[in-house]
């Protein structure tokens, strides 16, 4: 569904991604896992367009994204959870739901997904009226995966939804991730946290310093020793 | 090497003495007239009103749209003191009234400096053009400055030294250019000061410069009050340079003008300040031919040049003839003195023995917002050397303890004890002067300085020159400034970090960032580390290493640690005892174990008991 | 007693041109957080237009306002298309002088094709006041306080509940994240600079009507004054821009009339001063406070 190929993308002169390839089919939870620096945020950034690509493609559902602006990617399905959530601080979690559902125009589905939003996050439903940047940080990584959702996306990319979160978050999130894949929405996952990641990814890829230097199912780079060693603090 | 620094500051006094020469010589032998020699001292007094706002606006990073309101206040004092004075030989009363004049000006300075305190950016660039406003109205309606007609009649400086008219223009330039230098020098070499670091830090990150021990409030005080007093005497100079004052000179138009020169050669480089105030100058007198159009050429430039060189001619940069001018004075103390600074090492300042006590102890400490209570009861202590674990759920309230503990708000009920005496309510720089050093949950570096500087900052207050001594480079600005970089390389070396250090802190991989801010925060010789989630955004081998330099900065450093953590590996793995906070109370205390095992602190915050999750990593 | 109620009226009248101004700088301050120092100057192509509309084309008066307000429209996307969005990943300062620039080119520009002495405004407004025993209040007041409170609810519910409005907050709070959301964001800037000119416009037609006389340099005086009134009320905040107009407006008009009329411009500065001394953010803003 999602095609990555030979990526690479610069800031300023230092090489950020050099040449990255890998492929996410429908229905899969694919994680990209690797170090501070490995490129992982920027690989995602860049399906987003929030930064330009240098060389190489991204194409999603066989079109090629290249001349495709940033704000129109949603439109062909592609929902991003972005590092560090960026919700809309000044507004109420559900004028933030309502601009996740900027690109719709069904109304009536649009209410079913709410909904569905509201089931998987109930916290965020007791707090609908209350502005977004007095929400805790758990309760805001909530909104910003359900402000994706808003917009019934076909994939939605998440960038460390774990990432300073209370262990019992942490799990909580893993398995709403896990429940929005079973209804259909493919996931392309970026994580530091590779235990969590790869318990829930069908498959990886692991990259370093801007490469794609293992691959394979979940199972594979869970066994992989130097994996293990390296990524899972577990030798 | 020695040679070439003494090659480099004979190039920079040769560079200086010649351009004076030369440019005497054209004036007074009437090869320049009179047009072009009046241009020339406004370049000039361009140059020390653009290099003294760029104090301001370049290293303070406060947007300042008054500077033209501190000119005027020196302008109109010189004036006012030269003219009252009639009797007095001119080179005596002028000293008096320039330096009158910027004193009133630096006080004026002190002044609009103090909402700088509350205000930033935007909101402060509309109160100093709102304060040089009310100086210009308050002129024009004043006696004493001769209301809107302005003030007349103001002796030429040029009559100090010679009474011949046919000189005048030669001496008022020689006066005008030598004190340019004077002002431009100090302010180069108070930038590169200890007191100029914390200046620049303050641009970099306000909060963390007040958190590495930097009076911030002071600091900016100063920098304001220096960049109004450079200004006012400016505005003496413009003053007996003319002849005339009128309030309308100096409309914030004027700042503007000063200001967009700083802009354009490069906030905080002051060659650049240089070039765009002598550039700026000129062409628009260049331009007088094309009468109509030469303004509209010259706004439509202004738009061009920032679109395409939005950060000015030179950035940051110092042209290199500036620049040799530091290593031109050093060689001065070597070459003429003949003397060897001893670097003078800051010393260590004495803990007492604090064993099995607690060297830090909160008291029914809590806050309240507004009503709303954030924490409350917290009973926390620490003892020497030990590693205590703050966890909790998010929006427990763990940074807000550390805040409070660190003066950034202030309890509203209990009290703070730090090696035996209380703290609370005492600024924030001051409690990391008495031992307390943090690090924060997203990383606050002073970016775009190096890494030693960045560790240099947090070294300012084991040091004790002056500002004077800075600006003259006194042999204690010598032997203390070579003490801190020892110190500091020192420092750098026990983190493995001596081959980045004079890289920039923001070129640095995300996980030696983390590292330089504990290295930051050591310096400043803390008996208590506070550490705000050192882990966030590492994988397991970056956490397994973070985990053993925290083992080694204890014994090493003797200090206690206190830190905030989601990762429980990490929490378990190293720290002795565990506070659980929830909803802003401590919930639960104890060893790793103990909390492990803990049922109320496994439904707030762990979920599952953690022999169940076995092997897994929260982040 | 009159002359207090009647310089209350005086300072509504101006305080209401100077809200109108207002609202446009808050608006474009929101969204791309810049001092748009050109806003002021659009005061003054909107007054050129009506000049030359009505003295060279010879259209009725009210044909000629509404195009002089289509046309600072269309200046004000101008300069944003060509000015400001070049700058967008600039450091702030840069866009705050090309700002400067863009002012400076503008009142040149006027300088050269219009010279500098003043024309007349030429719409005639002669409507009887309305005299309430001592108390004498113009058409044009009336007109000018009910046009800006009109303006400015409209304004308020359009960014509250409209869809446009809600995706303008979206991009002012975060640019990045509101691409994500599939806003267009360059459009949304542009229609939010379009709005805000519209606005001076409407205000440039009521400016005139109350001080009819054209020139170069016009807008650039009640231009710092409605920036002042917006930072005065909370800048971003729509009601705020409103609040600080009327404020400075009365503040200075009881100035002219019981102190000083040279020292009016003192005193709107100090008031200013003051309140964001305790009131770092304005009357009506919200205090960010810098999380730690």
């Amino acid at each position: 569904m999602l095609k990555v190929v030979d990526l690479e993308v610069y800031y300023g002169a230092i090489k950020a991604l050099k040449g990255i390839s890998f492929h996410v089919n429908k229905g899969e939870i694919v994680t990209l896992i690797g170090a501070n620096g490995a490129g992982k945020t920027t690989t995602l950034n860049s399906i987003s367009a929030l930064v330009p690509i240098k060389s190489g493609s991204v194409s999603f559902m066989d079109i090629d994204l290249k001349t495709l602006p940033a704000y129109q990617r949603i439109y062909k399905g592609i929902a991003h959870v972005p590092e560090g959530r960026r919700v809309f601080a000044r507004m109420s979690v559900k004028e933030n739901l309502e601009m996740g559902a900027y690109c719709r125009k069904d109304k009536a589905s649009l209410n079913r997904d709410a909904q569905r939003v509201y089931e998987h996050f109930p916290r965020l439903k007791e707090r609908r009226n209350q502005l977004a940047g007095t929400l805790s940080g758990g309760e805001q990584q909530m909104l910003a995966i359900g402000r994706a959702l808003m917009s019934s996306p076909t994939l939605i990319m998440m960038d460390e939804p774990s990432m300073g979160l209370a262990p019992i978050l942490v799990s909580e999130i893993f398995h709403i991730i896990q429940d929005i894949n079973k209804q259909g929405t493919t996931v392309l996952l970026v994580e530091q946290n590779a235990t969590m990641a790869l318990s829930v990814a069908d498959r990886g890829y692991v990259l370093e310093t801007g490469n794609v230097v293992i691959e394979g199912t979940a199972k594979e780079l869970s066994n992989n020793p130097e994996i293990k060693k390296a990524y899972l603090g577990t030798a | 090497m020695a040679k070439n620094k003494t090659k480099s500051y004979a190039l920079n006094s040769f560079a200086l003495i010649i351009t004076f020469l030369f440019a005497f010589a054209l004036i007074a032998s009437g090869n320049i007239n009179n047009y072009y020699s009046s241009l020339l001292i406004s370049v000039l007094i361009a140059i020390i009103m653009t290099v003294s706002l760029n104090l301001t606006t370049g290293l303070l990073g406060q947007l300042c749209l008054g500077h033209a309101g501190f000119m005027s206040v020196g302008a109109y004092t010189a004036g006012i003191i030269t003219k009252s004075l009639p009797d007095m030989p001119l080179g005596l009363s002028l000293t008096i009234a320039l330096l009158a004049g910027g004193l009133l000006a630096a006080l004026f300075g002190f002044l609009i400096g103090m909402p700088a305190l509350r205000l930033k950016g935007d909101y402060l660039a509309i109160i100093t053009l709102g304060f040089g406003e009310i100086i210009r109205v308050v002129i024009e309606n004043l006696k004493i400055t001769g209301g809107p007609a302005g003030l007349t009649r103001i002796p030429r400086m040029s009559r100090a030294l010679a009474e011949s008219p046919k000189d005048s223009a030669a001496i008022q330039f020689a006066i005008v250019y030598w004190i340019m230098v004077m002002v431009v020098t100090s302010i180069f070499t108070l930038g590169r000061s200890r007191h100029g670091r914390a200046i620049i830090s303050i641009r970099e990150n306000e909060v963390a410069a007040e958190a590495t021990g930097i009076p911030t409030t002071y600091y900016k005080l100063l920098a304001f009050t220096f960049a109004a007093f450079f200004a006012g005497i400016a505005g003496g100079l413009h003053a007996h340079q003319i002849g005339m004052l009128t309030p309308k000179y100096f409309d914030f138009n004027k700042s503007i003008e000063y200001l967009v020169m700083v802009v354009l050669g490069g906030m905080g480089s002051i060659t650049g300040s240089i070039i765009s105030a002598t550039v700026l100058v000129t062409l628009p007198e260049l331009l007088r031919e094309f009468a109509a159009w030469r303004m509209v050429i010259y706004s439509l430039t202004l738009v061009l040049m920032m679109i395409f060189r939005p950060s000015g001619l030179m950035g940051t940069k110092e042209f290199s003839l500036i620049a040799t001018v530091e290593k031109l004075e050093a060689k001065w103390h070597s070459v003429f003195k003949r003397k060897e600074h001893k670097p003078k090492l800051p010393f260590r300042p004495h803990y007492d023995v604090w064993e099995n006590q607690p060297v830090l102890e909160t008291k029914n400490l809590g806050i309240q917002f507004g009503g709303l209570v954030a924490a409350e009861n917290i009973n926390i202590n620490l003892k020497d050397n030990e590693i205590v674990g703050l966890i909790g759920p998010n929006g427990a309230g763990k940074t807000t303890v550390f805040n409070l503990l660190t003066g950034v708000y202030e309890p509203t009920q209990g009290d703070i004890i730090l090696l035996g005496n209380s703290i609370k309510g005492r600024p924030t720089h001051e409690i990391t002067n008495n031992g307390i050093a943090r690090t924060f949950q997203n990383i606050r570096l002073f970016k775009s300085m190096t890494v030693l500087e960045n560790i240099k900052v947090a070294f300012h207050t084991r040091m004790r020159y002056s500002p004077m001594s800075g600006i003259l480079r006194s042999e204690e600005y010598a032997s203390e400034e070579h003490g801190i970089d020892i110190r500091a390389r020192e420092l750098l070396r026990v983190f493995d970090m001596e081959d980045v250090a004079d890289d920039n802190a923001d070129s640095l991989p995300y996980g030696l960032q983390r590292k330089l801010e504990i290295c930051r925060a050591l310096a400043s010789n803390p008996k208590v580390l506070l550490l705000d989630e050192p882990a966030a955004g590492m994988n397991a081998t970056e956490t397994q290493e973070l985990m053993d330099t925290i083992k080694r900065i204890r014994t090493r450093f003797s200090v206690a640690i206190l830190l905030i953590e989601h990762d429980m590996k990490l929490v378990m793995g190293i720290c002795e005892r565990i506070y659980v906070l929830n909803y802003g109370h401590i919930i639960a205390e104890g060893t790793a174990n103990e909390i492990a095992n803990n049922e109320d602190v496994i439904t707030a915050y762990l979920g599952m008991s953690q022999d169940e999750e076995e092997g897994t990593k929260p982040c | 007693m009159s002359l207090f109620i009647n310089q209350l009226i005086n300072g509504i009248h101006v305080g209401s041109i100077y809200a109108l101004i207002a609202l446009g700088y808050t608006m474009v301050y929101g969204i791309i957080r810049l001092i748009n120092f050109a806003h002021g100057d659009i005061l003054m192509v909107g007054a050129y237009t009506v000049v030359v509309a009505i003295g060279t084309l010879g259209l009725s008066p009210l044909a000629a306002i509404l195009i002089s307000i289509v046309i600072c429209a269309l200046f004000g996307i101008l300069i944003e298309k060509v000015a400001y969005k070049p700058l967008r990943n600039s450091p702030k300062i840069s866009s705050l002088i090309t700002a400067i620039g863009v002012s400076m080119l503008l009142q040149n520009l006027a300088l050269l094709i219009f010279t500098p002495t003043p024309k007349p405004y030429p719409v005639p407004l002669s409507v009887a006041p309305l005299n309430l025993g001592d108390i004498q209040i113009s058409f044009i007041t009336i007109l000018t306080f009910g046009v800006s409170i009109v303006i400015m609810m409209a304004l308020q519910t359009f960014v509250t509940t409209s869809k446009a409005g809600k995706s303008m907050r979206a991009v002012s709070e975060d640019m990045k994240a509101a691409l994500l959301m599939g806003i267009n964001t360059d459009n949304t800037i542009t229609l939010t600079f379009a709005i805000g000119c519209t606005l001076a416009g409407i205000g440039s037609a009521l400016f005139c009507l109350a001080y009819p006389s054209v020139s170069p340099t016009m807008g650039s005086l009640p231009g710092v004054k409605a920036f002042i009134a917006a930072v005065l009320g909370g800048i971003g905040v729509i009601p705020g821009a409103m609040l600080g107009g009327f404020l400075l407006g009365i503040a200075e008009s009881f100035t002219k009339a019981y102190i000083s009329s040279q020292l009016s411009d003192a005193v709107v500065y100090g008031i200013l001063i003051i309140v964001l001394l305790f009131k770092p953010s304005g009357l009506l803003g919200k205090s960010v406070r810098e999380k730690v």
